[in-house]
């Protein structure tokens, strides 16, 4: 199959989160000033990590030192390589701008990363909002309330699913992790600020 | 050594062995597929339970668990991304891809096959090996060991082929990651920041959950899809066949994973996650096709699944010199202690037979799990049609239990949300997430291999032919990459002057 096919074939979109896969991604032209960024925090922390490793004796120290100073190196190395690629770049090089086009090219709708350039602003604000308001309630009331309000909240307001399915399904996932992890395995679960 | 063979099988077709065995391989399926529960820490809660029974009762409850749990960690990898065993994290790579073009069939016919046959070479393997094996190990010293880790670190290096810089600043951060905690040479808390969680390091299982699994669940959620595309039908599992020939049509393949299986479960500390990135990177490096490496590759798939022979192999130095090569064949070997066998060279004569009926409950153990897996394929697979968002929840509470399970701490749950977060940096931004982990899977193990290198030999162990044999592969394993890809574009830069000229 090949990939206008792919792209063809692509499901709806219902939840309108993802722009449409046979557009291209608005994120692309980030990538190269995104590995600029990355690569000059991957360098900032290995500086540090130097730094700190110089408080130490010689044997703490020594794989510390020469992994962070390889680091720091290789990232100045690929940050040149970034910049000269940039210039490039600006300059109409025919080349960068084919390699750039293949790359944006191999993603397909299902792929994380095409997923993860084409969602919209205001889809990441509510689903990680979703995740943090999970792990609030997990690390002040434990795994299973916080699992039973979180299913039945995320899939009332988040998928739209009725009433009856959403609390079903929370009261469902509560008992079977009861079930499961504690009566059954006994594994200890995050039991939050109350227990 | 004949009539020690027809005991073996004599006392592992009894039928309390049989019945031990197939309760040890529900209980490995069970704790294989769930996250949280570790191989050797279910290992260590059932050895109680062995107290009374006979060596090779005892060994098929026990060798049956343990063997099934990576074949059973495998599932969820594909189907899911995320792995339900550290030892199952390569399986995600290629296996979900497919599972998301429809293809978990196909996905999970090739790894269980594989890990199926991978699991009978290792079984034969420890067999032949035993007599032989011996004078081998015991002529490797740390520095052959801190060069076999230090191999392993340069294969990260062919996973990340397509843009070799950033997978060795990546590797290099995991190297950074894996000194935090306590130093083992000073005793010196390292970046640690007065963290008291921080002094026993970074735990690789929250690590392993949050960058992989982290990024599927945030992927779900923001498309609102099912994993698997929904223009592939549903009930279309034609791709189990399909996985299955392929596995035996790449048996070269299969048989070389399963070599590096062995060989790398047969060194202590080292682990099986390392042996199937290994046998991973092998794989995408002599593959006709590197390029569809991570992105649904059959043969990723195949050599992820026959690492499974690694269980056998760390069996080899257990049950031959009493060194167990991780923690799971730590606890086994209070198994034999147990059941009064004492591990060495007696395994090797007075107590062959007991040795002999390991080999034969890894191969039967993992040929039931699989024939289990493929009953269970078809439902299974389902799952990965229904819309994302009713899947959110359960994969969520899969994530926060595996985490947290790792050490009952809430930091550990830290730990896999960080993990997520750089996940998904480095999935949206194209930056190689294997490089990093199998760094900070060998980080500590190189440094103190080197180290005890260094205490032992000075300088010296630099000279050792071992060493300088497998300082040439690594040269050779960075070299060669680069050759290629210069000329590919060398190749690629000379097709337009040509046609150029032409026209």
């Amino acid at each position: 199959m090949t990939l206008s096919s792919h792209r063809r074939n692509a499901p709806a979109n219902p939840g309108g989160t993802v722009s449409a896969p046979g557009t291209a991604p608005p994120g692309r032209d980030a990538g190269p000033v995104a590995d600029i960024v990355i690569t000059c925090v991957l360098g900032v922390i290995f500086v540090g990590g130097f730094l700190l490793a110089l408080q130490w004796g010689f044997r703490a120290s020594l794989v510390p030192s020469l992994a962070c100073g390889l680091g720091v190196v290789l990232s100045l190395g690929h940050l040149a390589v970034l910049l000269v690629r940039r210039t490039r770049a600006a300059g109409g090089d025919p080349v960068r701008h084919e390699q750039a086009h293949e790359e944006a090219e191999a993603d397909l709708p299902q792929d994380a990363e095409y997923v993860f350039a084409t969602a919209g602003a205001a889809a990441w604000r509510s689903n990680l909002a979703w995740l943090a308001g999970f792990f609030v309630v997990l690390y002040i009331a434990g795994l299973i309330p916080a699992a039973v309000l979180f299913t039945a909240a995320y899939l009332k307001k988040g998928a739209g699913a009725s009433w009856p399915l959403a609390l079903g399904y929370a009261v469902v996932l509560g008992l079977l992790l009861w079930l499961v992890f504690v009566l059954l395995l006994a594994i200890p679960m995050p039991e939050g600020l109350f227990s | 050594m004949g009539d020690a063979i027809v005991e073996s099988l004599t006392q592992v077709f009894s039928f309390q062995s049989l019945v031990l065995m197939l309760v040890g391989v529900v209980v490995g399926f069970a704790v294989g597929i769930l996250p949280g529960l570790g191989g050797a820490v279910t290992l260590a809660l059932m050895l109680p339970f062995t107290t009374g029974m006979e060596p090779v009762q005892a060994f098929a409850f026990l060798l049956g668990m343990l063997s099934v749990t990576a074949t059973a960690g495998d599932i969820t990898s594909v189907l899911f991304g995320i792995p339900g065993e550290a030892t199952s994290a390569a399986t995600v790579l290629d296996g979900h891809p497919l599972t998301k073009r429809g293809q978990a069939g196909r996905a999970l016919g090739a790894v269980l096959s594989a890990a199926s046959l991978g699991s009978a070479i290792g079984a034969v393997v420890l067999v032949l090996a035993i007599p032989v094996v011996r004078p081998l190990v015991l002529s490797f010293g740390p520095a052959e060991f801190f060069a076999l880790t230090m191999l392993g670190l340069t294969f990260v290096v062919a996973l990340s082929s397509g843009n070799m810089l950033k997978g060795f600043i990546m590797a290099i951060f995991g190297v950074l990651v894996a000194m935090v905690g306590i130093d083992p040479q000073e005793g010196v808390p390292r970046y640690a920041f007065g963290e008291l969680y921080l002094w026993g390091g970074i735990g690789l299982v929250p690590l392993v959950v949050g960058l992989f699994g982290g990024a599927e669940v945030l992927q779900l959620m923001l498309s609102k899809q099912s994993i698997a595309r929904e223009d592939v039908a549903a009930r279309d599992f034609s791709g189990i066949g399909q996985g299955v020939r392929e596995t035996f049509a790449h048996w070269w393949l299969v048989i070389r994973s399963s070599a590096i299986g062995v060989g790398v479960g047969m060194v202590p500390g080292v682990g099986g996650s390392v042996a199937q990135f290994l046998a991973y990177g092998h794989a995408q490096q002599t593959s006709k096709h590197p390029e569809e490496f991570g992105k649904g590759s059959i043969e990723g798939v195949i050599a992820a699944g026959a690492v499974n022979a690694k269980e056998s192999g760390s069996l080899i130095p257990t049950v031959s010199f009493g060194i167990p090569s991780g923690a799971a064949s730590a606890v086994l070997l209070s198994a034999f202690l147990i059941v009064g066998l004492d591990p060495g060279p007696d395994m090797l004569t007075k107590h062959l037979p007991v040795t002999l009926s390991m080999a034969w409950v890894v191969i039967l153990a993992n040929f039931v799990a699989v024939a289990v897996s493929f009953l269970l394929i078809r439902p299974l697979a389902r799952l990965t049609h229904i819309r994302g968002t009713y899947i959110v929840p359960v994969l969520i509470m899969l994530l926060v239990v595996g985490a947290y399970t790792a050490s009952n701490n809430f930091a550990d749950v830290l730990v896999m949300l960080a993990a997520s977060a750089f996940g998904v940096v480095c999935v949206r931004w194209n930056w190689p997430r294997v490089p990093f982990l199998l760094a900070v899977v060998l980080g500590s193990i190189a440094e103190r291999y080197l180290f005890l290198s260094y205490s032992l030999y000075g300088l010296e162990w630099l000279t050792r032919p071992p060493v300088l044999i497998i300082a040439l592969i690594i040269i050779l394993t960075v070299v060669r990459p680069l050759l290629r890809n210069a000329l590919r574009r060398r190749a690629e830069q000379d097709t337009p002057q040509k046609t150029g000229a032409r026209s």
